[in-house]
């Protein structure tokens, strides 16, 4: 297996990243692809794969700027994926970061929790994440 | 390498030749006229130095040029290469100079090995051929040499190396380096230029076929947006029951997934502003399925706005086939409500998108549910909350998607945000319809600045 999974931001999609060998998951940017679904299943998929490996423990940070409605689905197919991870004795922590002023960032994550049901640390950052 | 690029390969060696040829050839020409003109000028540095030869020389300058003037004059009817034209002088020119030594004694020999080094140094710098017509000439002068000074000369090797010879044959080998490094720089900037004109070639194709494409996808969606547009609401319509209201409507693309609805039965008004997923192309295909559901929920005689969104939703997911997992991806946020013009109650239910009203100044904020019209965040057996409130006259009331808030720009590339969005219709919804529209695009025009516009953006306010 290859030891991490990466794609590099675009204008329309955020960075991607799944490091098998320390267990992080990091989602950065923007994302209004043209063809969201297109865009993230190989990423969902590299997800599953941390099922497979050693790490006992998940990391996701989502660094996110700006997503559109569709793109908000694939977010949930994310999160929901590193809840099946959970389900497969992972122990995983998801962080969801928002401007400081972002409070429709801050609420959407909230979203997530609740449409995800599972815990989801927020954190308000100032400046460049 | 693949037939067809073994194929570009030969064709390009064959073009940097011509290329080369086409080059040269009038250096070629010119060079070999100054040959012939120069070298009988130069007999008459014969007559100053070595006067007592200065006839025979003559003789041997005059058949030299000669010759290289009837080579240049037969060079079109026999089709004479451009290397073959440059060649026969300077080796005639060569064999003349080696004659010339052959008769010379010392003092004379010394000051004729500038004319002969000249020879060589106007070749290298001049000439441009294969490198075997350089050992040619160069074989073919010391050959040249050996036989007259064999012939004619009585001084010796050590005299003559000494007086000119050892230096002559230096500058020879010299010229051939200078002649093949020319050479090696010319093709390999012809090559260079070959390709170059190759890609521009392959590039400008490209491009022709990339903008044709995309003048016909274009003037297809172009055709699509007349189709969408058909199916929205004339403002005519929505003024007749709604007389103080605007529609602020921008698509990002020329199609829009952004769409509103109007519909007004048994004294009810019915609006909506309705967000698909995606935009553009996709998006406009949602807000046809949107459009046409809301046409068959939305009955003649008065519902409730919660459950024509519950009703919306088991419709999205039928028509959708949303039943399958890999079809559970598409659907749309909704801020649907209803003015009862009898009893003066606005109704409201939402997925995702709010509805704000204004009254006396204050923000009264209705939240939506957390569900989408459609299957894809799970969970849709809850019903929608229906929200209902009396309208007092001076009531402004806004719904609208997340296009305009979420726009990125101002300092440092920030949304918009909820927040900000909502101090602006503050600010302006005491203005008229009119004037509401013009301060909203000023708004978003500034904030916007150079960055494109991320999402389609839909407001819609009612003033009571």
């Amino acid at each position: 297996m290859e030891e991490v999974f990466i794609t590099e931001s675009t204008r329309t999609t955020p960075y991607t990243c799944v490091n098998y060998s320390n267990g992080k998951v990091d989602v950065k940017g923007r994302s209004s692809p043209e063809n969201t679904m297109e865009f993230y299943d190989p990423f969902i998929k590299a997800i599953a794969l941390l099922k497979e490996t050693g790490q006992p423990k998940i990391e996701a940070n989502f660094r996110l700027i700006y997503f559109n409605t569709s793109s908000a689905r694939c977010i949930y197919l994310i999160i929901r994926e590193l809840k099946t991870l959970e389900e497969h004795g992972k122990k995983v922590t998801i962080n969801w970061f928002a401007e400081e002023d972002d409070e429709d960032m801050v609420e959407t994550g909230l979203d997530f929790q609740d449409i995800v049901d599972i815990d989801i640390n927020i954190t308000k950052t100032s400046g460049e994440y | 390498m693949s037939p067809s690029n073994l194929l570009k390969q030969r064709a390009l060696e064959v073009e940097w030749e011509e290329a080369l040829r086409r080059a040269t050839i009038k250096y070629h020409i010119a060079g070999a006229w100054v040959a012939v003109i120069f070298n009988l000028i130069f007999g008459a540095t014969d007559y100053i130095n070595v006067n007592h030869h200065f006839e025979v020389f003559f003789i041997f300058r005059l058949a030299v040029s000669s010759i290289t003037a009837i080579t240049l004059v037969l060079r079109k009817p026999l089709n004479i290469s451009a290397d073959f034209l440059i060649f026969v002088p300077v080796l005639l020119i060569s064999v003349q100079n080696a004659f010339m030594w052959s008769l010379m004694d010392v003092d004379d020999l010394q000051k004729h090995t500038l004319a002969y080094i000249a020879l060589f140094i106007g070749a290298g710098m001049l000439v441009l051929w294969k490198i075997y017509w350089s050992i040619i000439v160069v074989a073919l002068s010391i050959a040249a040499n050996i036989f007259f000074l064999v012939r004619n000369s009585t001084l010796g090797l050590e005299e003559i190396l000494a007086s000119g010879g050892l230096l002559t044959g230096t500058v020879m080998i010299f010229s051939i380096i200078l002649i093949q490094t020319r050479y090696n720089l010319t093709k390999r900037e012809i090559i260079a230029r070959l390709s170059l004109e190759e890609s521009n070639k392959k590039l400008n194709e490209q491009k022709k076929i990339i903008e044709s494409k995309n003048k016909d996808i274009t003037s297809s969606i172009r055709y699509a947006k007349k189709i969408q547009e058909a199916i929205l609401p004339s403002e005519k319509t929505i003024a007749k029951y709604l007389p103080k209201s605007l529609v602020y409507y921008r698509p990002r693309d020329i199609v829009s997934g952004d769409f509103y609805w109007f519909k007004h039965a048994d004294d009810v008004s019915y609006i909506a502003a309705v967000d698909c997923t995606g935009h553009g192309v996709p998006g406009a295909f949602m807000s046809m399925i949107g459009n046409t559901i809301l046409n068959k929920v939305v009955p003649d005689n008065r519902t409730k706005p919660g459950e024509i969104l519950d009703e919306m939703r088991r419709e999205v997911i039928k028509t959708m086939q949303q039943g399958e997992e890999s079809s559970q991806r598409d659907g749309m946020d909704i801020a649907l409500c209803t003015i009862d013009h009898r009893t003066n109650v606005i109704e409201y239910a939402g997925a995702f998108n709010p509805l704000c009203l204004f009254r006396n100044g204050e923000l009264i904020e209705i939240k939506a549910d957390r569900m989408p019209i459609g299957s894809y965040f799970g969970n849709i057996d809850k019903p929608y909350t229906n929200h209902s409130m009396e309208l007092k006259p001076g009531d402004v009331f806004y719904i609208y998607s997340d296009g305009f808030q979420d726009q990125i720009g101002g300092k440092g590339d920030r949304k918009y945000s909820s927040k900000k969005f909502k101090s602006l219709l503050q600010s302006i919804h005491r203005h008229s319809p009119q004037e509401q529209l013009e301060l909203l695009e000023k708004e978003i025009t500034e904030w916007r600045r150079d960055e494109e516009q991320l999402d389609d953006m839909l407001i819609m306010g009612v003033q009571v």
